[in-house]
């Protein structure tokens, strides 16, 4: 199989620590500076998902506390994405699904997946079951991570990988 | 009973022809239509008009219905443009304005861009080296900033799918520092992003030039790819036209792989010659290292001709102030003075008494062997040389003189004494014409006998006769200090022999001038 490369955006609101949840897990060679200066930086993750050879290439937006600031044409094309969310703030889950919506308006129904960061300060955490549980049941896909302890990071890129790829036959 | 079935018979074939009529009737009715159906070419069209749109749309992957239908849509193109052009013309209008106003301002913006490096160019201190090189080779200054101007070279070619930035092919030329294409690819769709969102500018507008530093990135836009060139140095804008041909051929041929582009970008492998006739560059012509053969033939030459010249002109000085002296000599009259190849002749005349004209020679620092002489003889009047020319007659008198004896006899005899009293007379001229030259000279009186009696009686007899000769001539007043007396020797035998002749002969006393002026 030829490998093939896809493009997935990562959103998120402010500081809910999108770069540094990637951080170790990709290729780089662009500075942090690029997301205040052009509002996106570009990272690449190479995967290989059963015979499949794939390259995410992955637009780290800006993080940003006002919606209105997020630039749809950095999501045209994108074939996934993630939506990063910080734990501890009740705020960046109500920020997420905002932009879930205005990112779908933009890519049309693509898959994606949830990261609820900040995993390893649970005791802190002000987002609950009971929050996520109305997203699991539109079908959305949650997983919580790390990027103090690099939990869950590798399995979300896979888990989007394998949703992109569709049914493996 | 006949009647009867007769009857029966007419009646039974009304009721089969209705019976058949109810069994068969409809189909027969059917059959029928079908029929006329069959016969009516009108309805054929009807029927066939009503699922052909159906039929085309089922088939419009099938190639064969293309091939089919390429030739007739081809030809009634042709037959419209014939019929009525403007109709045709005007359908295409919206498409061709759009693409003649597209291509009428790329070749403006060339232009323009051409335009700018040359008056960028004519006022720089660059370009007052550019017209000085010009001037100095003799070429055109056009010449000289085209050669020194257009420098550069297309370093990597990107080819970016352009909805998702993903990268389609990726080229680069030989030593090329090359970073993550991916990426680079990626970021570069961003920055056109950023720089369209940030300044408001409308969907269509797109950035065309990257300049950081010494790297330029050229962007082409098409409607599916992108095609973004990195280059060094000042690219002419001529670039801009392979790159859009590039981006052109590669839209057209890759058509239907842009469209489902999925992230598989093997099938855009083939482009690669596409990009790689994008990879163009004009090498700086590095001044050539002068070979050294070039510097030290001429320095030999001049070398040479330095030390030919040096060598020539000394020769020439010293020549001419020989030949100076030579003519300032007394007794000599130069004539000629040539030279011919490295060989000099001197012509003229010279007086026997006069210098020697090769001992001047020695002194002047001229070799002898390149120096012959031709020298007609002749008698100067210089004072000095007559002087000693008459000096030289009397000496000559003297020494030519000679005095005779009887046979073992010493003594003076009266008529010796006249003659002694020339002879006298003759060396008081001679001193005193040597006085006057500051030559002091004297004389030898020489005392000879025959070859008889004994040899010691031939020495007393010669010592004898001298001296008796020399009292004479002091009593003739010459002075006694310049003469001087001597018995000859064996080896001055006046004349050999020894007959009565020859002894006479050798009884005698002779005299020699010792000192020349």
């Amino acid at each position: 199989m030829p490998p093939i490369q896809k493009k997935i955006c990562m959103a998120g609101a402010f500081a809910v620590g999108k770069t540094s949840l990637v951080r170790r897990y990709v290729e780089s060679i662009f500075s942090e500076r690029y997301q205040t200066t052009v509002g996106v930086k570009i990272d690449k993750k190479q995967l290989q998902i059963g015979d499949q050879q794939l390259t995410l290439v992955l637009w780290d937006l800006a993080g940003e506390d006002d919606l209105a600031q997020l630039r749809p044409s950095h999501l045209r094309g994108a074939s996934g994405f993630i939506l990063v969310v910080d734990g501890c703030r009740r705020a960046t889950l109500d920020a997420a699904i905002d932009l879930h919506r205005r990112i779908v308006a933009e890519t049309g129904p693509v898959p994606f997946v949830l990261a609820l960061n900040k995993m390893d300060l649970a005791g802190q955490w002000e987002i609950h079951a009971a929050d996520i549980e109305p997203l699991l049941r539109q079908g959305w896909a949650c997983t919580r991570t790390s990027a103090k302890e690099g939990t869950g990071v590798e399995e979300l890129f896979v888990d989007l990988a394998r949703n992109m790829l569709g049914p493996i036959p | 009973m006949a009647d009867e079935i007769q009857g029966n018979g007419h009646a039974s074939g009304n009721a089969f022809a209705e019976l058949r009529t109810l069994l068969v009737g409809p189909e027969r009715e059917q059959l029928a239509d079908i029929r006329r159906r069959l016969d009516d070419p009108a309805r054929w069209l009807q029927d066939l008009s009503r699922v052909l749109p159906e039929a085309i749309r089922l088939r419009r992957d099938d190639r064969k219905l293309r091939l089919a239908l390429h030739p007739i849509i081809e030809e009634s193109i042709r037959v419209s443009v014939q019929r009525d052009p403007r109709m045709l013309a005007d359908a295409l209008h919206p498409v061709i304005g759009a693409a003649v106003r597209k291509a009428v301002a790329s070749a403006l913006q060339s232009m323009l861009l051409s335009l700018n490096q040359v008056m960028e160019q004519s006022v720089s201190l660059r370009s007052i080296r550019w017209r000085f090189e010009a001037w100095r080779t003799g070429k055109s200054f056009g010449e000289i900033l085209l050669l020194r101007s257009l420098l550069y070279r297309v370093e990597q070619v990107f080819l970016i799918h352009r909805k998702t930035g993903l990268l389609l092919l990726h080229r680069e030329a030989s030593a090329a520092v090359v970073k993550d294409a991916d990426l680079v690819s990626g970021m570069l769709t961003a920055i056109q992003d950023f720089v369209r969102d940030s300044f408001g500018a409308p969907e269509s507008a797109q950035l065309e030039t990257v300049q950081v530093g010494e790297f330029s990135v050229w962007i082409q836009h098409g409607p599916q790819a992108i095609l973004a060139g990195v280059i060094r140095g000042a690219a002419p804008s001529q670039l801009q036209t392979v790159f859009q041909d590039a981006l052109w051929h590669i839209g057209t041929e890759r058509a239907a792989d842009l469209e489902q582009f999925n992230g598989d970008a093997s099938p855009f492998a083939a482009c690669a010659p596409d990009l790689d006739k994008c990879l163009l560059g004009q090498a700086q012509q590095a001044p050539k290292p002068a070979s050294v053969l070039l510097w030290i033939v001429p320095a030999l030459v001049v070398l040479a001709l330095g030390i030919w010249l040096f060598f020539s002109i000394r020769d020439q000085r010293r020549w001419d102030a020989y030949v100076h002296n030579l003519s300032r000599q007394p007794g000599i009259v130069v004539t000629t003075a040539a030279r011919r190849g490295g060989h000099y002749l001197v012509t003229g005349l010279r007086d026997p008494l006069a210098a020697d004209a090769s001992a001047l020679l020695a002194a002047s620092g001229i070799p002898a062997d390149r120096v012959s002489f031709e020298w007609e003889p002749y008698r100067s009047s210089q004072p000095r040389f007559a002087a000693v020319r008459e000096w030289e007659a009397g000496r000559d008198a003297i020494q030519h003189e000679a005095l005779y004896f009887a046979t073992d006899q010493s003594r003076i005899t009266p008529e010796q004494l006249n003659a002694i009293g020339t002879l006298a007379a003759g060396m008081r001229d001679l001193f005193r014409q040597s006085d006057a030259m500051a030559k002091t000279v004297s004389i030898e009186v020489i005392g000879h006998t025959d070859d008889s009696g004994t040899e010691q009686r031939n020495d007393t007899l010669a010592r004898e006769r001298a001296d008796h000769v020399i009292a004479a001539l002091v009593s003739e007043g010459v002075p006694v200090a310049r003469l001087s007396s001597r018995g000859a020797s064996a080896g001055e035998v006046l004349r050999p022999g020894s007959s009565d002749t020859d002894r006479a002969v050798n009884r005698a006393v002779t005299f020699r001038v010792a000192g020349a002026p």
